[in-house]
C-alpha cells in the first residue's frame, strides 16, 4: 500500500489525493475511537480521571507536587550527608584542639543507689557556683553567662537525677570548663565556659563515645533556640516538635554521625559516611 | 518579623577571657577546683 503510495506519488508529483485522505480519516476515527472506547467499568483514578485501558495495575502518572516532593527528599538527603560528614569533620578537629589546649574530659556514671555520687557532683556543683560567681552580674557576659549557667544546670541535674551519665571537661590545671550531663537516652544540658576551644565538641564527643559503648543508638535531647546553631554543626538534626502556640525544638543524632565520631572518623570521613548511609538506605 | 536569636557556642572561647578582668579572673580561679577525675 505504501509502496502503492510512494509509486503514485512519485509518478504524479501529487500528495495524497484527497479520496485516499478522506479514507485514512474514516480509518484512523474508528481505531482511534476503539482504543479510546468508553467502558463504564474501567478504572479511574481516584481524582476521577481513567486510569489503565487494561485494567491492570497502572503506573499513576507522578504529579508536579509528587515530582517535587521525591527531588525535595533527594537533595534533603544529600543536604542530611553533607551535613553529617561535616559534623563529623568539625568534632574531629575541634576535639584535637582541645586536647592540644591541654582539655581533658572525664566520664562519671552516677550510681542510682550510690548516694555518695550525690555528694561528689555537689561538691562539683558547688565549685562551679563559686568560682564564677565572681562574674555573674559584675560584667556584661551575654552568651558566656548562659554557658556558665548551663554548667551549673547541668551538674544541679546529674546529682538530683540517679543514673545520669556527667561529661567534664577540665582544663590543665583541673578547673571545670564545660558540663555535660544525660540520662538514658537523653540529652540535658550543655554548659561551656568557653575558655578552652571546642570545649562543645569535645564534651558531645565524649557522649557519642559513651553512648555507642554502652549500646545506645540514638541520641536526643531538647535545645534552646540560641543554641540550636551549634548542634546542627556537631551533626544533628533539630526539629520543631509541637504545635504552632506551644513547640520545643529537639535535636536527633543518627547513628552514623555517632558511630562515625566514636570510631575516630576523620581522614576519609566523608566517604566512610556516605558509604554507611547508602548502606543503610539499602537495607530500609 | 522574629528578631535574629544571639547564639550559643559553647565550642568558642569568649573575649571576655582575653580582658584584663578575665585574665584576672582566670588567674585567681587556677588550680582551685578538683579534677573531676579525683572526685570519681
Amino acid at each position: 500500500m505504501s509502496e502503492d503510495l510512494n509509486q503514485y506519488i512519485s509518478k504524479t508529483g501529487q500528495r495524497i489525493p484527497v479520496d485516499v485522505l478522506d479514507q485514512l480519516k474514516k480509518v484512523s476515527k474508528t481505531v482511534i475511537g476503539e482504543m479510546f472506547k468508553y467502558s463504564p467499568d474501567q478504572p479511574r483514578e481516584s481524582n476521577g480521571r481513567f486510569g489503565s485501558v487494561s485494567g491492570e495495575e497502572s503506573v499513576k502518572p507522578k504529579t508536579f507536587r509528587e515530582l517535587h516532593s521525591a527531588e525535595f527528599q533527594m537533595e534533603a538527603e544529600s543536604k542530611r550527608t553533607e551535613d553529617i560528614a561535616r559534623g563529623i569533620s568539625k568534632i574531629s578537629s575541634n576535639v584535637k584542639e582541645f586536647n592540644e589546649s591541654g582539655g581533658k574530659i572525664t566520664v562519671m556514671h552516677l550510681d542510682r543507689d550510690n548516694p555518695v555520687d550525690s555528694v561528689k557532683v555537689g561538691l562539683m556543683l558547688n565549685k562551679v557556683n563559686t568560682e564564677y560567681s565572681s562574674l555573674m552580674g559584675k560584667y556584661p557576659l551575654g552568651r558566656l553567662g548562659i554557658g556558665i549557667q548551663y554548667m551549673s544546670n547541668a551538674l544541679s541535674y546529674a546529682r538530683d537525677v540517679p543514673g545520669s551519665v556527667l561529661h567534664v571537661a577540665t582544663d590543665s590545671n583541673g578547673k571545670i570548663v564545660g558540663v555535660l550531663s544525660t540520662d538514658s537516652s537523653s540529652i540535658n544540658w550543655l554548659g561551656s565556659a568557653q575558655i578552652i576551644p571546642g570545649t562543645g565538641s569535645a564534651l558531645v564527643n565524649s557522649m557519642f563515645q559513651d553512648a555507642t559503648s554502652t549500646g545506645l543508638s540514638r541520641l536526643n535531647g531538647e535545645v534552646s533556640a540560641d543554641a540550636a546553631p551549634f548542634w546542627e554543626s556537631v551533626g544533628g538534626t533539630v526539629d520543631n516538635v509541637g504545635t504552632h502556640e506551644q513547640s520545643s525544638l529537639f535535636v536527633n543524632f543518627h547513628p552514623s554521625v555517632m558511630q562515625g565520631v566514636a570510631s575516630g572518623v576523620s581522614s576519609s570521613l566523608s566517604k566512610t559516611v556516605i558509604g554507611m548511609l547508602k548502606k543503610e538506605n539499602k537495607n530500609d | 518579623m522574629t528578631e535574629p536569636v544571639e547564639q550559643y557556642d559553647p565550642d568558642a572561647v569568649d573575649p571576655f577571657w582575653s580582658t584584663e578582668a578575665g585574665k584576672k579572673i582566670l588567674s585567681e580561679m587556677k588550680g582551685t577546683t578538683p579534677d573531676a577525675s579525683t572526685v570519681e
